[in-house]
């Protein structure tokens, strides 16, 4: 993956608008790619942890129904 | 006279026992405080003064008759406003939840009053337990009984204000990322983080439902321990919680900590903790020490990366859970929440996942470690109570944010679900509380808390109270 470049209040308010259905006004968007801008450098810090054969925590546990389910 | 309000548990059951007071008194000295000074605190949000008396009187009328139910009988109590309390209101600190009055109790509040508890009501929090500090609520901040221009640190905040001026023997917290233990510090209590799993969530409003963990906020070890006995246990309603057997905790409490080794990870907990905490922390270690517990300096590998961890997970699953009120209620949360909340929208599902390997990743390493010692012992938070309204804390001449500072040293626990317990060491220059840090292997609460009981048993800064 190549280097991320800093986020801009277009990218937070598309993402926003597009994918997550939350739209945002244009003030806010540019409010919320500066506060987003060091939790994206800190994941730069996750992504390059020696993850490679590491599983996730949280385990999937199938639910049991009853007879009468 | 005795001032009841300045009892703890321990104190006032063995009271209640011996039908020196009844219940009633009990709760009527404990509302009378409420009465006096929680307008300057903001830590009770809702109160049951009716329903708390009449909840006495029964407790009252069983201890007469010859039966008590055990150490929490007619013991008040205050829940953090997260909890589900049948026909009591509970908002989350939040104006989305302005209305809301639960049906049914959630499972902690249900046992703690079939162990014969009287709630005198709900108790502040960080709205939705989404931040450190208890300054955003719908209710607004709640303010530190030993310094009411500081804060009580979060989420539990209400809890912990309550506990420390003598508004509530004790009281339950809910901690994500240090949300029981930062109070505890900030106050000057005994504040205990079970092992995940060991305490049921069901019914709490969810920060995030793969670290959030239920306990309580205290006055000593031993009623801390007292607490965990009436509340840990499998409960169905709640997928997380282990099936697993309930120790004697109060009876594992000797004080005895001869041999016990304990675990010091200065680089990271110490290293950036004000010079003024380690010294009070390292006080209390020599203290230890003193006792037969053997210190040992460890290090923890990738111990760096919590704070990014904890966060991709706290804003990923926050904003799933508040998904459907963001589409179109955004404008009822405080704008700090709101922006954690629609930041989530950002979040890349790798960086979650990601998280979630660092916990697997972080948890073994800490395994590995605890194989050679009992307990690790850390200040319990890098700095004293701060300001309210200072978003930054001066640590050994370097600024730091104190949303990330607060937090540093409690998360990496809820990130490995161990168990951990925070305790009052000493007053700091500027007169607040500082504190040490037990954690344990999961599962141990007894261990942890008898090391806290043995140092509480050798000095008495647990008792010591806010001038409020």
């Amino acid at each position: 993956m190549g280097e991320r470049k800093p986020i801009t209040a277009e990218t937070v308010a598309a993402v926003a608008r597009e994918n997550a259905g939350h739209p945002l006004e244009p003030e806010r968007a540019a409010a919320y790619a500066e506060a987003l801008e060091p939790i994206l450098g800190m994941m730069e810090q996750l992504r390059a942890l020696p993850l490679k054969d590491v599983e996730p925590a949280p385990v999937f546990t199938p639910v049991e129904g009853t007879s009468n389910d | 006279m005795t001032d009841l309000t300045q009892l703890d548990v321990v104190e006032l059951g063995a009271l209640i026992a011996a039908k020196h007071v009844s219940p009633v008194e009990v709760a009527d000295a404990f509302l009378a405080r409420i009465d006096q000074v929680n307008a300057g605190l903001n830590a009770f949000v809702t109160l049951t003064p009716e329903a708390a008396r009449a909840t006495a009187r029964a407790a009252e009328a069983e201890i007469q008759s010859g039966t008590c139910r055990g150490p929490l009988h007619g013991i008040p109590l205050g829940h953090k406003d997260l909890y589900a309390t049948a026909g009591v209101r509970t908002t989350g600190g939040s104006r989305v939840l302005a209305d809301n009055v639960p049906t049914e109790d959630s499972t902690v509040a249900a046992r703690l009053a079939a162990a014969g508890t009287v709630m005198l009501g709900k108790l502040n929090t960080h709205e939705f337990a989404y931040g450190p500090t208890n300054e955003n609520s719908m209710f607004g901040p709640t303010r530190n009984p030993w310094n009411t221009d500081r804060i009580t640190g979060g989420s539990s905040g209400g809890s912990g204000a309550a506990v420390a001026a003598g508004l509530a023997p004790i009281a339950s917290g809910s901690d994500t990322g240090g949300s029981i233990r930062m109070p505890a510090a900030c106050c000057g209590l005994t504040g205990l983080k079970p092992t995940y799993g060991r305490v049921s969530r069901a019914g709490i409003l969810p920060l995030c439902w793969s670290m959030d963990h239920a306990g309580p906020l205290a006055r000593s070890a031993m009623d801390a321990a007292i607490f965990l006995g009436a509340v840990a246990g499998h409960d169905p309603r709640d997928a997380a919680c282990a099936d697993r057997p309930v120790p004697d905790y109060p009876a594992a409490l000797t004080g005895d900590i001869r041999g016990l080794r304990i675990g010091i990870p200065r680089r990271y907990f110490f290293d950036q903790a004000q010079g003024q905490v380690v010294t009070l922390v390292d006080a209390a270690l020599a203290e230890l020490a003193a006792m037969g517990a053997v210190l040992v300096e460890v290090d923890i590998p990738h111990i760096e990366a919590s704070a990014a961890a904890a966060m991709a997970i706290y804003i990923s699953e926050a904003t799933a859970y508040h998904d459907d009120t963001l589409d179109d209620r955004a404008d009822l949360y405080t704008e700090q929440v709101r922006t954690f909340l629609e930041i989530g929208d950002q979040m890349l599902a790798k960086d979650y996942l990601h998280a979630q390997r660092y916990r697997t990743l972080l948890g073994t390493e800490v395994a590995r470690i605890m194989a050679d010692v009992d307990v690790l012992a850390t200040p319990g938070i890098a700095h004293t109570a701060t300001p309210l309204g200072q978003e930054m804390v001066d640590i050994n001449g370097t600024e730091d944010a104190v949303f990330g500072a607060i937090l540093r040293n409690t998360e990496p626990f809820d990130l490995t679900g161990q168990p951990a317990v925070v305790i009052p060491c000493g007053l700091a220059e500027d007169g607040m509380p500082a504190s040490i840090q037990f954690a344990g292997r999961p599962f141990d609460e007894a261990t942890i808390l008898n090391v806290a009981h043995a140092y509480q048993q050798a000095t008495d800064w647990h008792r010591r109270r806010p001038n409020y």
